[in-house]
């Protein structure tokens, strides 16, 4: 090892050169001290329950018996990753047998149940719905088991040829905010993550130019998930959770008020071990894409992202304005220069056909692909499509197939005005992709040169998680965003219902507003997380218990990163007018983000103390 | 139960102040990258917490300190599936030991950042490209306009010099 590797120095280049000191880790360690020595005993059994299944769970539906295991070694959590196999009837029958049994044994072990439900058994009763307590207006209705959002986002293509910077093209879904839960009406919580940060560059170009954004605008997850948290990046497993928790800053009612994160972090994989890719932009030159913001900005990124190429990637490009047609068929990233001036020449030309414009690329996609490699799709839109004959739906159609046959689809939005979120949103969300907006060349950089590699090589598809709530400890709960991501909770385990996808390096961390019983310590929530590695692998599972002791002793004592994070969704339920924010002021989050000023050095935690300033007097001359 | 700072008597601020630049700095010698070596700090410090020890001298405790991050670092890695060449990291543990002493290791990198004032030109840039900007070789040598191979070997002199001159450094 002489001269080979010299760890020694490779460390200390590193922090001469590339700026890795060590960082400042006492206020971190000591709130993890102080979550350990806790007020309270925990309950007896919570925290020594040993065995393959924490004693506090009951069989929910779809939970199989050997799908997750969890061993206590030394205290410590230990992942055991299983493969899942999918459950014959017989053990499915002999499942329902002891929810049933399981539900008589709680309801004599003297907690409060509800009376059995026949409906509420696996969710297959008749439709009746209940409305829940909170439920914000009327928007949610609950079956007992699984909470439906009535208001799903529907298509609802608008052009405007004429005027297209007219405003009433913009279009957005609004997506409401979830309710809370009662544990004991549904322990389940169950949806697909996903990585997107769209709505954050959306939001922040409105406020940049001075207005406020509309609401719908506004997903919550999405501006979580645009903020670094520094979890564990697994080396060997794909992926790695982390759960912990505070008492909360922000909501309608403090008392017993917590709030909950789950992060999950996708391992990375350094530039030069990501497979080869094959890219076929399909770029929008309709009129609507005419100016500097738009194609100029597109231009300008796609010219950084084939600077950031290896050989051995292909590049190929459709353009569709009135109609589609092939502009530059596949040449190697190696003809950088070539493929910088095709690009180059792109102008702006016509109506637009985005649906032509996606087949000649998926016929190019699918001419060009290879076993082993990246095949991806990247439409370059506005947003503001005609759907050509058959609609939205021939569209979604022709995306789901090529995804099977794994060609992915990642959609990126430029300009503003008469932009279509929910649309881009959607066919990113099909395609197995991923969805991004550029606002500016910043952004692009960071989409196309920083995270390329998590962009291009996806970690885990189809990524679900259930979290199961122990009704002894925790009384109600509410997600905050991942109000479209929605999964019955019957269908964690439905492999032909789609989950989200997370690229490699990427991070997707979901924030609950939880309530607790009176006094009760213990095991508060058990997270399972389902994926596949590859579209066509078996799913694996892994698992991980999050206990009242994680509760850092006070929001100033919590992880920054829970408190950053904490601080970004009340943002963002302030900006997005949540039923749960009404009493929010947008003073309190900068009070607590310019005390956490120095704890981050992070250009976006800057930028996001100052988008809430500039907010705060929006609002202000608003009122 | 962890007991308490008052009844053991161990002040866990103060002695994160003192040792946790060395700790960490430790750490990434071994080999851990920043997110792990930030991680195994901190567990080193709740691990002195919860099981306290008794203060001695300064040399006793950053010796003791280095023994509990080195543990936790080796089951890291083999949680992780990771092969560990024990001996290597034993290797480099002395050496650490030779180089730093009881300092933090920053006497280290000050040393190193004056012999890179003493570079040339191109294995400056060739350095800056890989640490600051983190680029592959391959790209370092298209911007370089060398050879993959070229630079390869211009990346081994320049640091084999580097570790020589800051080793003389720090001895002086």
């Amino acid at each position: 090892m002489k001269n080979e590797h010299d760890p020694i120095l490779e460390a200390a280049l590193d922090e001469a050169l590339g700026g890795k000191s060590p960082p400042d880790l006492i206020a971190q360690t000591l709130a993890k001290a102080a979550a350990e020595a806790p007020p309270q005993q925990p309950v007896a059994g919570s925290q020594s329950a040993a065995g393959p299944r924490p004693a506090w769970r009951a069989w929910g539906p779809g939970l199989a018996a050997a799908a997750v295991a969890v061993l206590f070694v030394g205290g410590n959590l230990m992942f055991v990753t299983l493969y899942f196999q999918s459950m014959s009837e017989k053990e499915q029958a002999a499942i329902d047998a002891q929810t049933a049994r399981q539900r008589d044994e709680a309801r004599d072990g003297g907690y409060d149940m509800p009376e059995p439900d026949p409906r509420d058994l696996m969710g297959r009763g008749p439709d009746v719905t209940t409305g829940t307590e909170d439920n914000a207006g009327g928007l949610f209705e609950s079956d007992g088991f699984t909470l439906k959002v009535t208001t799903r986002p529907q298509f609802r293509l608008q052009y405007d040829t004429a005027n297209p910077a007219e405003p009433k093209a913009m279009h957005f879904e609004s997506n409401g905010s979830n309710p809370f839960v009662d544990t004991e009406d549904d322990r389940l919580s169950t949806f697909g993550l996903e990585h997107d940060t769209g709505s954050y560059s959306i939001v922040r170009g409105y406020l940049n130019d001075g207005n406020l954004p509309p609401k719908a605008a506004v997903r919550v997850e999405e501006f979580v998930n645009y903020f670094d948290y520094g979890y564990i990046k697994p080396a060997i497993d794909p992926f790695s959770i982390t759960m912990d928790a505070a008492p909360s800053r922000y909501g309608q009612d403090l008392k017993n008020s917590y709030l909950l994160r789950v992060g999950v972090q996708a391992r990375e994989i350094p530039a030069y071990n990501r497979k080869p890719a094959i890219l076929t932009f399909v770029i929008d030159i309709s009129g609507s894409m005419d100016g500097p913001e738009r194609l100029g900005l597109v231009k300008r990124a796609l010219g950084m992202l084939v600077n950031e190429l290896q050989e051995g990637d292909k590049v190929g490009i459709a353009v569709y304005g009135s109609n589609g047609e092939m502009f530059m068929d596949y040449r190697d990233a190696s003809a950088k220069s070539e493929i910088l001036a095709s690009i180059d020449s792109l102008r702006t030309a016509g109506s637009t056909n985005a649906e032509e414009g996606l087949k000649i690329g998926y016929q190019m996609a699918s001419g060009a692909y290879r076993e082993g490699y990246t095949n991806r799709v990247i439409l370059c839109s506005d947003g503001v499509a005609n759907v050509g004959h058959t609609g939205v739906d021939g569209i979604l159609q022709t995306i789901v197939e090529n995804r099977r046959k794994g060609i992915t689809l990642s959609t990126v939005g430029f300009g503003m005005g008469n932009y279509n979120d929910t649309l881009m949103e959607q066919l990113g969300d099909k395609g197995d992709g991923h969805y991004a907006y550029v606002d500016g060349i910043e952004e692009a950089k960071r989409i196309f040169v920083d995270n390329l590699t998590g962009a291009l090589e996806v970690v885990g598809r189809d990524v679900k998680i259930q979290i199961e709530f122990n009704p002894k400890v925790v009384k109600s709960y509410r997600l905050l965003g991942y109000v479209n991501r929605d999964i019955k909770d019957e269908d964690f385990r439905n492999d032909s219902v789609d989950g989200g996808e997370i690229g490699a390096g990427h991070a997707a961390t979901a924030l609950y507003e939880i309530k607790l019983h009176e006094g009760m310590t213990g095991a508060m929530a058990y997270a399972t997380l389902r994926y596949r590695q590859d579209e066509n692998d078996e799913p694996v599972e892994v698992g991980k218990e999050v206990f009242t002791n994680d509760i850092a002793q006070s929001w100033e004592f919590a992880d920054k990163g829970l408190r950053l994070a904490g601080n970004v969704a009340e943002f963002a339920e302030i900006l997005g007018e949540s039923f749960y924010a009404k009493k929010g002021k947008l003073e309190a989050v900068i009070e607590d983000l310019e005390a956490l000023k120095y704890d981050f050095r992070d250009e976006k935690v800057d930028e996001l103390r100052e988008l809430v300033r500039k907010a705060k007097e929006l609002k202000d001359k608003d009122e | 139960m962890p007991m308490t700072t008052a009844e053991h008597g161990i002040d866990l601020a103060a002695l994160m102040r003192e040792h946790q630049a060395g700790v960490w700095r430790f750490l990434r010698a071994l080999g851990a990258e920043p997110n792990l070596a930030d991680d195994i700090t901190q567990e080193t410090f709740l691990a002195v917490y919860r099981k306290p020890f008794e203060q001695r001298s300064r040399g006793q405790t950053i010796a003791y300190l280095r023994i509990v991050a080195k543990n936790l670092f080796l089951k890291s890695r083999r949680k992780a599936g990771r092969e560990v060449a024990v001996a290597e990291l034993e290797h480099v543990e002395s050496q650490w030991t030779e180089l730093v002493g009881e300092e933090d290791g920053a006497e280290l990198t000050r040393a190193l950042k004056e012999c890179l004032k003493q570079l040339d030109e191109k294995p400056r840039q060739a350095l800056d490209l890989q640490y600051k900007e983190g680029k592959q070789r391959i790209q370092i040598a298209e911007q370089l306009g060398m050879t993959d191979d070229g630079i390869k070997t211009l990346l081994r002199r320049t640091k084999a010099r580097l570790r020589k001159c800051m080793e003389l450094r720090v001895k002086e």
